[in-house]
Order: structure tokens, then C-alpha cells, then sequence
């Protein structure tokens, strides 16, 4: 196992690059001026101030020689500075990394328990009023678009009824949590669900279940240990993947409620072609989605005997 | 009887005392409680150093924090005094001399001095801030040398003595008091020299003014919290805190608002219809005439727009005042010229183009085209329901009718600011202007004004420039606007875009926040010092 772990992360490395690379160049051919991005408005840009910002920045350098000093950078940690705030990229991310892994974390860990729950109990009674009812909130959680469920959230607790924050982050208090988390997890909870579900209809069809129950073994140990534990190596990857996902759909959720995370930023960035700050939060998302997916590698390879990667 | 008739007297009279307490006691300012203010726009708050960002998200909170030798009155639009009570224009009005205030101080204790005003004004201008405002003091002595690098200081600005300093102009600039006040993004917020040089790009941190409220959390991404400067030199303030919540999504922003968690809010064509309805949010509406032209800006390089006739034709062809009433709710003026209804200059006596078809396809067909031999314009613009594509598709139909092929493009506003910067389009739509002053806002079809500065028309008619010009060395005010009010017939006669509507600038205050006023510069753009909270707000 351990060899296995030190072999992924390794792995790690060239992946890494080989995407930081890609991005570095889509951005820098991107159509758009980050200097004219960074200090125009409306009303236009001053000559003097967009050669400025271009000496800077160093934006008048060409392509090799900015992904260059880019990389150079980035091995001695430092992740450049924000065009739009001329402040470090690290700076920006660290508050904004809080923020958002928080909220997925919170939205990952309800959705799972949540999910599975239903699943199960729908699988368990396939058929009855419980299977019916989980299954339609899958189907409509699935379907509904998300900044639809945070905006109805937001009409129906802060506007209606006006026991929840309608948005931003108020000091990280619990109350702020609650809409964008249940925006962030209802795909979440739902999808988990059905897979549940189809899994836990695939295992109880299964001999050893059967067996289980003739020999007499109680209908609780029977669904803990053998149902439950065999239904749900399927539903761990789909959990995994998940999470990449909704590291993605932060950018949705966190516009809707004004959450000051790296979804917000990504977009505010992207929008302006400040590339450094860009680029920092792709290294944050790529970071995680690979470690997410480690984790649940190691995870497969604990829950699962047969499987031996040593 | 009698009895009766005392007794409705006396009804009266205590219902009479009881409105009195009720309205009459709302009229006496209150001290104190919390004002959550939005920051509306797209995009979050990037910098709180006024030399780093124009984007109006971030004006917002340098109005609170900073505080200019002189200030623009946000209703009248006027040159008020700021930290400097006084000043001097001499005759030739190439030099200026400002008279501070004695004893105003910074958020950190210290005194404001005329180094801190010239290391402010120097600091706009170096290059290796690269701040977003050189031009405001483009035109001193000295300061091309300074830039260039071949002098330390800028040899314009004077330092008479600890409270008065004295500029010096290399030409005429009639409304250089506005540039003194920061121009429209109030860039030239004073600043501590010794914090400033002590702690370099990372005031942005922990910004230090002498304005009404100072610095206290930033929350970034999500808001800025400003409390309230015991020993502010000026009226109030009488808010103990503002909390400026970022929230670019309008939505969000009605659901707080109706929620009565947010205190103000701006308001878009497809709320100002329902609040216009509704009979207690009516009542709350605040309007005014906003400072930008919505237009489609004809490349004026290109063959195709060097006819007059197809230019005016274009303008004759839509029925504006329908797309007002359908597409904007109400939420726009009509526009005549380029100058809108709140600029000083507007001129109400000029008549807008009209709808008329038939005179634009004889005008067409003048120039040479029919609905066989069509003109095709490709207009780009971003996804604006009122000044972006989906208005371009609104307009089809008509220009269509009259000779005209029109092909709309929307584009990502990175793409978009490129092509219109480099003069890469046919035509785009957008809305532009947002200078406070007339004169500036006439200026871009000025020939000399370059293209990224916003001619970007690139319009240059050496009659438009005659006038102009006459209007920038003219010192009395009521002479330029006749100048300006020329200027805008002109080109609205040689007809460089299709004048579509100005913005009516609308915001929503609830019933407990005093002091909101019409701000044509931007609805944001409150009197923060002046706003005060009566006791019924749940912040009070």
C-alpha cells in the first residue's frame, strides 16, 4: 500500500505540469489584454497607463520567456501577483481556499450521508411510498438547475420566511453555510441516491446474501455487513468523483450567493485575464481533485480485500 | 353637539401631535447604527488603494475611506470644498493654489500636510506604481520628466508651506478641479506618505485615509467593512459602520433587499417595473438621468460609414421610444445627442433623430443601397439586455426594413474590450461616457483624443475640432457650455453612432435610511458621511 501511495504521488509531478503548461499557454493566447482588462473602464484607458501596467507586469515579454519565469517562480513557491489586485496569488488563494473547501466539505459530507441513506432505504424497500418519494427527489434534484434551487432557497428561507442570510459569507457564521450547501449538495445527495439504490438492488439478488439470511444471521447484521458493505464500493467512487464536481459548480453556487471563494475568483479573474490569479486557483483545483481521487483509490483498496495493489 | 365637536377637535389634535412624532422626529439627523450597502456590480472589490483600481466596485469603498483636496458633489455634480477649503485659479488659469485645513487628520492620528497631497499626486503619475490614473495629472509641469524618469519630483507641484501647495499647468484645462477630485473614480484620495512608502503595494491591506469612515475588515470576495472616523474634518458621520456586501448577481440582491438585509440597492429594468407597481416600494424609488449614452458606435475608419446618409439613416429607422417603453420598462430617457439629460450642458432644445422609416430608406437609397443591396454592418456587443446583443436583435427588424443587414455577435467582454480598443469592428453597442464634466464628456470625438481613450469612434472632423478646442481654453462656464451645446448639435447632425437612450439611474432605500440622493454620476455614488439611519432599522 505504501508504495502504491508514493508511486500516485509521484505521479502527481508530471501531471501536474503537463496541465499547468497547457493552461499557461490557453490563457496567454486567449484573446484579450490584460493590461487594457486591468486598469480600462468604459470610458477607456489612458495610453500612458496601459504601458505602464504592461512594463509591470512584464506583458510586453514574449510567450517562452513569461511561462519561463512562470515556472521558475512556482518552484520557489511563489505564485506571482494578482494584475487586478497587486497582491500575491497566495495571499488571495489562502483566505478564498478556506472558504470554499469548507463549503464543499460541508455539502460532500451531508450529500454522502444523506445519499446513501435514501439509497439505501429505497433500495431495501423497492417498491414502497419510501422508494417512490427518494427516487422523484433524485429525479428532480438531478434535473432542476442549480442557481434555480439557490434562488428559490433564497426566495422561500430569507425573503419568505427570513430565517436564513439571502447571501455572502457574514464571518464564516453557520447560518451563511446552510443555502449555499444545500444548493451545492442537492445533485449530489441525489445522484448517490439512485446509485445507492441500483447498488443495493444488485447486491440483495446476490447468493451470499441469501445465505446470509438461511443461516439465520439477524436482518440488521445481514444489511449492515454484507448489503451495505458490498453496495457501496460503487457508490465510494461515484462520491469521489463527485467532489471534483462540485469543486466545479462552486463557480455557480458561490455567484449566486456572493460566496467570496475560488469559484468567485476564478470567474472574476478569467473575466479580466488576470492570469496569475487564474492560474493559481487551477493549481488549487487540480491539487485537490487529484488528491480527492487518491484518497478514494486508497480508500477502494481498504474497503475492498480482493483488491491488492501491492 | 358641542361635546361631539371637542371631542373630534381634540382627535385631531392628538393625531395631528402623533404625525408630528412620527414624520416631524424622522427629520432630526440620528447618530449611529449599521448601513449594509451593495457593491453591485460584476466583479468583486480588487483594491482599496485608489491609485490601483477605477472599476466603480471599488470607488465605492475609496469614497469612504479617502478624502480629496476638493470634492464633487454627488446630486449637483459641483466642485465642493474638501480638504482644502480654499483656493486660487490666477488669471491665465494655468496655476492653482489650495489653501488645507489646519489639523485634518489621517485614520492613523497623523496630520494631513501638502507633502502627503504631492507624494499622492507624484505616486498617480510614476511608473512603477502603474496606477490606473496617470492622466489626472498628465498636463502639470514637470510631470512628463518625472514619468520619463529624468526628474525625482514632479516640478509642477509646489509646497508653499505645511497647508498650501501650489500647481502648475503645462496648457488650459478648465475642469482641472475635477481632476483634483479624483476624476470619476476618485484615484486621488489622499494618502499618508510614510504609511504609503513604508508599506509599498500592500496598503491595498490596510488602506489609510482622512475620509469620513476608516478601514476596519475586508472581507475579500464577499464584503468591506468601514466604521466611523471620530475626527472627521466635515459633516458627520453619523453612521457607526457601513458593510459594503459584494453582490454582482441582482437577484441575490432583491432577496436580501426585500429580506431588509441590505439598506440600498440599485435597480434594474426588470425589478423597476414591480417596484414602480408596488405601493410601498414606490415610495422609495430614488431617480435620475445616469451619465452614460447607450449607443452603437460606428468604426468611422471604414468606407462603409464614411456616407452621412447611412449614419443617419440607422438613427431614423428605430422606434426608440417603444424600445424604451417594452425593453427598458420605463428604465430610459430618450436620447437626442451624446450629452444626457444630468450633464450641466445638456441642451433640451435639441431635437432627437425621430422615427421615421420612410426618410431612412430614402436616405438609403441615396446612398445607394435597398433591401436587394443591402449594407452589411456586423455589430458586436456583450449580452446587455438593454446595451449588448440582445438589443442588436431587437433592432434588427427595423434597420433590415430600411437597407441595412445586420448581424449580431455577442462576445466575452475580454474579447469584446480588445476588439473595441484596437479598433477591430464594424460597430459594437455599449454603453459609454461617464465623465462628470461636459466638456471631458464631449471630448472623446475630439481628433486628438486617441481611440483606447474613448474616441473610439476614431471621429475627427476639423469643424468638431474648432469648436472643441475654443471650449477648452474658455474659462467662463455659461460661454463653454454654449461651446459644448454647439458641439453636441454637431455631432449629432454628422450622427458617428445611433443615440439610443441614457440610463435612468434608479435605487431603492428602505424607509428607515436618510439622506440617499440622486447621483448621476453613478446611484452608488451616496453621500456616505450624510447618510443616517432612524431608530425603526433593524442596524440602528
Amino acid at each position: 500500500m505504501i508504495s502504491y501511495i508514493t508511486r500516485r504521488l509521484l505521479q502527481v509531478i508530471p501531471t501536474l505540469l503537463v496541465l499547468l503548461t497547457i493552461m499557461f499557454f490557453l490563457l496567454n493566447i486567449l484573446p484579450g489584454d490584460a493590461a487594457i482588462l486591468s486598469g480600462a473602464s468604459r470610458k477607456g484607458a489612458g495610453e500612458e497607463m496601459i504601458k505602464n501596467i504592461r512594463a509591470k507586469w512584464g506583458l510586453g515579454d514574449p510567450i517562452h520567456i513569461r511561462y519561463f519565469k512562470y515556472l521558475s517562480n512556482l518552484f520557489r513557491g511563489n505564485l506571482g501577483t494578482s494584475y487586478r489586485t497587486h497582491s500575491p496569488v497566495s495571499s488571495l488563494l489562502a483566505n478564498k481556499l478556506v472558504a470554499t473547501l469548507t463549503l464543499v466539505g460541508i455539502a460532500a459530507l451531508g450529500s454522502t450521508i444523506l445519499g446513501i441513506l435514501l439509497g439505501f432505504a429505497a433500495g431495501m424497500r423497492h417498491g414502497s411510498y419510501t422508494d417512490l418519494f427518494s427516487m422523484g427527489f433524485a429525479i428532480l434534484g438531478i434535473s432542476v438547475p442549480r442557481f434555480w434551487i439557490g434562488l428559490m432557497l433564497m426566495y422561500l428561507f430569507a425573503v419568505i420566511f427570513r430565517f436564513l442570510p439571502a447571501s455572502g459569507f457574514g464571518g464564516g457564521g453557520v447560518s451563511f453555510y446552510i443555502l449555499p450547501a444545500v444548493t451545492l449538495g442537492i445533485p449530489m445527495v441525489s445522484l448517490l441516491a439512485r446509485t445507492t439504490r441500483a447498488s443495493v438492488l444488485d447486491v440483495v439478488s446476490e447468493d451470499y446474501v441469501r445465505t446470509a439470511r438461511s443461516k439465520g444471521l439477524s436482518e440488521y447484521f445481514v444489511q449492515s455487513k454484507h448489503i451495505f458493505r458490498n453496495a457501496f464500493l460503487p457508490v465510494l467512487t461515484i462520491a469521489g468523483l463527485q467532489m471534483g464536481t462540485m469543486l466545479a459548480n462552486t463557480v455557480v453556487v458561490e455567484k449566486v450567493f456572493s460566496w467570496p471563494g475560488l469559484g468567485n475568483l476564478i470567474v472574476n479573474s478569467i473575466l479580466r485575464r488576470d492570469i496569475p490569479a487564474v492560474q493559481g486557483c487551477i493549481l488549487i483545483f487540480a491539487v485537490t481533485f487529484i488528491f480527492i481521487n487518491l484518497f478514494v483509490d486508497v480508500m477502494y483498496a481498504y474497503l475492498d480485500p480482493r483488491i491488492r495493489y501491492d | 353637539m358641542y361635546k361631539k365637536t371637542f371631542l373630534v377637535f381634540l382627535l385631531v389634535l392628538a393625531l395631528s401631535f402623533a404625525s408630528f412624532a412620527v414624520f416631524g422626529a424622522d427629520e432630526e439627523v440620528r447618530k449611529g447604527g449599521t448601513v449594509n450597502f451593495p457593491a453591485p456590480y460584476q466583479g468583486s472589490i480588487t483594491s482599496l488603494d485608489p491609485a490601483h483600481s477605477n472599476r466603480n466596485q471599488s470607488t465605492l469603498v475609496y469614497r469612504a475611506i479617502f478624502d480629496n483636496l476638493v470634492k464633487i458633489d454627488p446630486e449637483s455634480l459641483e466642485i465642493v470644498p474638501g480638504v482644502a477649503n480654499e483656493w486660487a485659479v490666477s488669471e491665465d488659469g494655468m496655476t492653482y493654489t489650495f489653501y488645507m485645513r489646519e489639523g485634518v487628520k489621517f485614520h492613523n492620528g497623523t496630520e494631513v500636510t501638502a507633502s502627503d497631497v504631492k507624494y499622492t499626486y507624484e505616486r498617480l503619475v510614476d511608473p512603477e506604481v502603474a496606477s490606473v490614473a496617470p492622466d489626472l495629472f498628465k498636463f502639470v509641469e514637470g510631470s512628463k520628466a518625472f514619468s520619463n524618469g529624468e526628474a525625482e519630483h514632479i516640478s509642477g507641484i509646489e509646497i508653499i508651506d505645511p497647508y498650501t501647495i501650489r500647481i502648475k499647468l503645462t496648457r488650459l484645462q478648465p475642469n482641472f478641479l475635477y481632476n483634483v477630485a479624483g476624476g470619476s473614480n476618485f484615484n486621488a484620495g489622499i494618502v499618508p506618505k510614510e504609511v504609503v512608502e513604508e508599506v509599498g503595494d500592500k496598503f491595498t491591506n490596510n488602506p489609510i485615509g482622512c475620509g469620513p469612515f476608516k478601514f476596519e475588515k475586508w472581507n475579500r470576495g464577499s464584503s468591506v467593512t468601514v466604521t466611523k472616523f471620530e475626527d472627521y474634518y466635515g459633516t458627520g458621520p453619523y453612521l457607526d459602520k457601513i458593510v459594503f456586501k459584494i453582490m454582482s448577481e441582482a437577484p441575490a440582491r432583491v432577496a436580501a433587499f426585500r429580506s431588509e438585509q441590505l439598506d440600498f440597492d440599485i435597480v434594474y429594468p426588470s425589478n423597476y417595473a414591480q417596484y414602480k407597481k408596488d405601493v410601498y416600494y414606490s415610495e422609495l424609488l430614488v431617480e435620475t438621468a445616469e451619465l452614460w449614452t447607450r449607443n452603437v458606435t460606428f468604426n468611422m475608419d471604414l468606407e462603409k460609414f464614411q456616407d452621412k446618409s447611412v449614419r443617419q439613416a440607422f438613427n431614423y429607422a428605430i422606434d426608440e421610444d417603444l424600445i424604451i417603453e417594452k425593453l427598458a420598462a420605463g428604465k430610459a430617457y430618450p436620447a437626442a445627442g451624446w450629452l444626457p439629460t444630468s450633464s450641466p450642458a445638456y441642451n433640451p432644445d435639441l431635437e432627437p433623430y425621430g422615427y421615421d422609416p420612410e426618410k431612412a430608406k430614402e436616405l438609403m437609397e441615396e446612398a445607394g443601397y435597398t433591401s436587394d443591396n443591402p449594407l452589411k454592418i456586423e455589430i458586436i456587443g456583450g449580452d446587455h439586455p438593454i446595451w449588448g446583443t440582445p438589443m442588436v436583435e431587437t433592432i434588427k427588424p427595423y434597420l433590415d426594413k430600411v437597407g441595412f443587414k445586420i448581424k449580431p455577435v455577442l462576445l466575452d467582454g475580454a474579447t469584446f474590450e480588445k476588439k473595441v480598443f484596437d479598433g477591430d469592428f464594424d460597430a459594437f453597442i455599449w454603453s459609454n461616457g461617464g465623465e462628470i464634466t461636459s466638456l471631458s464628456y464631449m471630448k472623446v470625438f475630439w481628433s486628438e483624443t486617441p481611440r483606447a481613450s474613448g474616441n473610439f469612434f476614431n471621429y475627427s472632423n476639423p469643424e468638431f475640432d474648432k469648436i472643441i478646442e475654443k471650449a477648452m481654453k474658455e474659462t467662463e462656464f455659461e460661454e463653454r457650455k454654449k461651446l459644448i451645446q454647439q458641439a453636441d448639435a454637431f455631432v449629432k447632425e454628422a450622427a458617428p453612432a445611433w443615440f439610443f437612450n441614457y440610463n435612468k439611474a434608479v435605487g431603492i432605500h428602505q424607509p428607515w435610511v436618510h439622506g440617499v440622493v440622486a447621483a448621476p454620476q453613478d446611484m452608488v455614488y451616496q453621500p456616505l458621511n450624510k447618510l443616517w439611519v432612524a431608530e425603526q432599522s433593524p442596524r440602528s
